[in-house]
């Protein structure tokens, strides 16, 4: 299972099965279809740490989600 | 026809000029920045009487487009030394709008002692009126004065006391929608400026309400729906309804760049306690006027600003945004939201840059003169401020002359401006930013964070950052509120259609962004001409040298990474 958790929004955290890698943004992108939702803008953390939409997501990974948003 | 009236603050004496060009269409930035380099000689003192300083309405000022009265002020900085465009919103913009004025300019100044003067803006006429009543007092006080005197509904822009003794980190502060001075410009100290010309407020009457001409109003009309309706479904955009700017709190948290115990750390332990749910929670919960969203300029949908009540409901203060989260917040070790509206409410009311001072604090709780985490210990320094003892004084002429004096050398600023927003360790893209801006250290264009893939490298890095440069500086280039650009990033055709549908002039997106790059580059040579050289351009030394402990990382990008970043 990997487990998304998208932070300062309404939605809840999601487990996605996840038998082989598959790279993030791929990954989004079938939450959105599967949810109907538009994600927008992002910023992907995994264990501290930015990962792109091309980095492989594995099986157990805690993906948090932010809202690609800035100060002003 | 644009319309730019010129003040001169010695004599009174004024005159308006005309012009059509598109710079002048455009207003904001690129009407500003112009201006200062046009008109400013670029060794001359800050606050003597060779400054102006410049007011620019935007585009679509006047209009109902959402988000579009952002006011842009422009002049030479008493705390960078160098070229200055600082904006708010307010309804400043939208009453020089009905005025049909693009730009106010004052210039010159009386002798050190002249008395202190109100430029009041009418139909009718422009004249210098008795300041005197307002001297000393509070943002506050004096907002309620000017209130009393030209009633509510009038664009007031006024100084505090910091700003009266001409501190480097004063601002200038703007009507809000409730006729409450607000809305700051608070960077660059040109507080200071308006002090230096013996102006103590200037005051836009609503006596005349000239309503925009459209060229084509119909297409106008559909054009500034659609723009609503971008604003509204963008799921980025719609965020800031939501939380604000202090969304930035978790965001910063999670990347190891919230700044914290004076930029030495970029994670803050409790920073839960202050995040952006928290105070949503913390306003909801105490109810009265406080409100999780707030429009800071008339017609805006986004309204990511807010009002942080007292326990008891009444207002504590407004707005706060992530950064003075940050810098009054997390930078200090505190984790008492009410604390850190207390001090953003006086520095509000000194007049005072809350991002340069809780940065001079930071420096000062190094120092040694308080515990960091030491809630009453910032409240007591930010009230020296305001009240203007000796400590006050250095603290209110911001981070990198407090750090001076108090020698303390991990002093975070680039040009003598605080680093407003994150730690730059953790992020090479907003560091390679904050290197590069002609304003110092400036969040509010060449964002960076989102798109970067690695933020601890600098690999990339000038591309990247020159890159949002030219997007986040599009906003300002016209007058429009910075957060309108998640809405326009890949297509500025919303916003330039509505000026095709105002005044029947085409600005294809290729020339606009040859507008934006030409700003930077005539920005960055007024900087040359100042006496601002490469070397000036560089974080303090400590940033190199000790790596931050979360990351590992330390500052390694070179003068001539930076100097590209700088050439457009």
């Amino acid at each position: 299972m990997v487990t998304i958790r998208f932070k300062l929004s309404d939605r809840d955290d999601i487990e996605i099965p996840l038998p082989e890698p598959e790279n993030l943004g791929d990954l989004l992108d079938r939450v959105s279809r599967e949810t109907g939702t538009e994600l927008g803008g992002y910023i992907a953390v995994r264990q501290g740490k930015v990962i792109a939409a091309h980095t492989a997501v594995e099986d157990q990974d805690v993906i948090e989600i932010f809202p690609a948003i800035s100060g002003g | 026809m644009f319309s730019i009236l010129r003040v001169n603050t010695v004599t009174g004496e004024t005159r308006k000029e005309t012009d059509n060009s598109k710079e002048v269409l455009l207003g904001g930035r690129t009407l500003s920045s112009r201006m200062v380099s046009k008109e400013i000689p670029a060794q001359c003192d800050p606050l003597g009487r060779q400054n102006k300083l410049f007011f620019c309405s935007g585009a679509l000022a006047g209009t109902t487009a959402s988000s579009c009265h952002r006011l842009s002020i422009g002049a030479k900085s008493p705390l960078t030394g160098g070229i200055k465009e600082s904006n708010a919103g307010g309804i400043l913009a939208l009453r020089m709008a009905q005025q049909d004025l693009r730009c106010i300019v004052l210039e010159d100044a009386p002798a050190e002692d002249a008395d202190w003067k109100i430029v009041v803006i009418g139909k009718d006429k422009t004249e210098l009126v008795d300041g005197s009543f307002l001297e000393g007092k509070g943002v506050y006080e004096k907002s309620d004065l000017l209130t009393e005197k030209f009633g509510k509904r009038a664009g007031c822009v006024t100084i505090g006391p910091a700003a009266e003794k001409r501190l480097l980190a004063s601002g200038l502060a703007c009507s809000d929608p409730h006729g409450v001075c607000s809305r700051y410009a608070g960077r660059g100290g040109l507080g200071a400026v308006l002090a230096s010309k013996r102006i103590i407020a200037m005051v836009v009457l609503d006596d005349a309400k000239i309503k925009p001409e459209y060229v084509d109003k119909d297409s106008f009309k559909q054009g500034a729906k659609k723009l609503i309706t971008l604003l509204q479904e963008n799921p980025v955009a719609s965020k800031f309804t939501k939380y604000g700017t202090a969304a930035m709190v978790d965001i910063c948290q999670a990347l190891k760049v919230l700044p914290t115990r004076n930029f030495k750390h970029g994670t803050m332990e409790g920073a839960e306690k202050i995040n952006a749910q928290t105070m949503y929670d913390t306003i909801k919960e105490r109810g009265g006027e406080g409100r999780t969203q707030h429009a800071c300029m008339p017609g805006c949908v986004i309204q990511c600003s807010n009002v942080y009540p007292e326990k008891d409901g009444t207002i504590l203060c407004s707005p706060i945004e992530y950064e003075t989260m940050a810098l009054m917040g997390s930078n200090l070790c505190l984790t008492d939201l009410d604390a850190i509206a207390v001090m953003n409410r006086i520095a509000n009311d000194a007049g005072v840059d809350t991002l340069d001072c809780g940065a001079a604090i930071g420096v000062a709780m190094e120092a040694g003169l308080a515990e960091f985490g030491d809630a009453k210990a910032a409240i007591r320094m930010m009230e020296e401020i305001r009240d203007a003892t000796p400590l006050g004084r250095i603290l209110g002429s911001g981070v990198k002359l407090a750090a001076k004096i108090l020698g303390v050398r991990h002093a975070p600023h680039v040009l003598g401006q605080a680093l407003p927003a994150y730690e730059p360790r953790g992020t090479k893209g907003m560091a390679m930013t904050y290197l590069s801006t002609p304003m110092g250290a400036d969040h509010t264009f060449g964002f960076t964070l989102r798109d970067e893939e690695d933020p601890t490298t600098k690999e990339g890095k000038v591309a990247l950052s020159k890159k949002f440069q030219v997007i986040g500086s599009r906003m300002d280039a016209m007058g429009m509120c910075n957060f309108v650009r998640y809405s326009v990033r890949d297509d500025m055709t919303p916003l330039l259609d509505l000026i095709k549908a105002r005044y029947d002039v085409v600005i294809t997106e290729e020339e606009f962004d040859d507008f934006v790059r030409e700003t930077l580059r005539l920005e960055h040579q007024f900087n040359v001409d100042a006496g601002i050289t490469a070397a000036d351009y560089r974080f303090a030394e400590t940033f190199y040298e000790e790596a931050q402990p979360e990351t590992g990382e330390k500052i390694d990008i070179t003068d001539a990474e930076t100097a590209e970043a700088r050439t457009w």
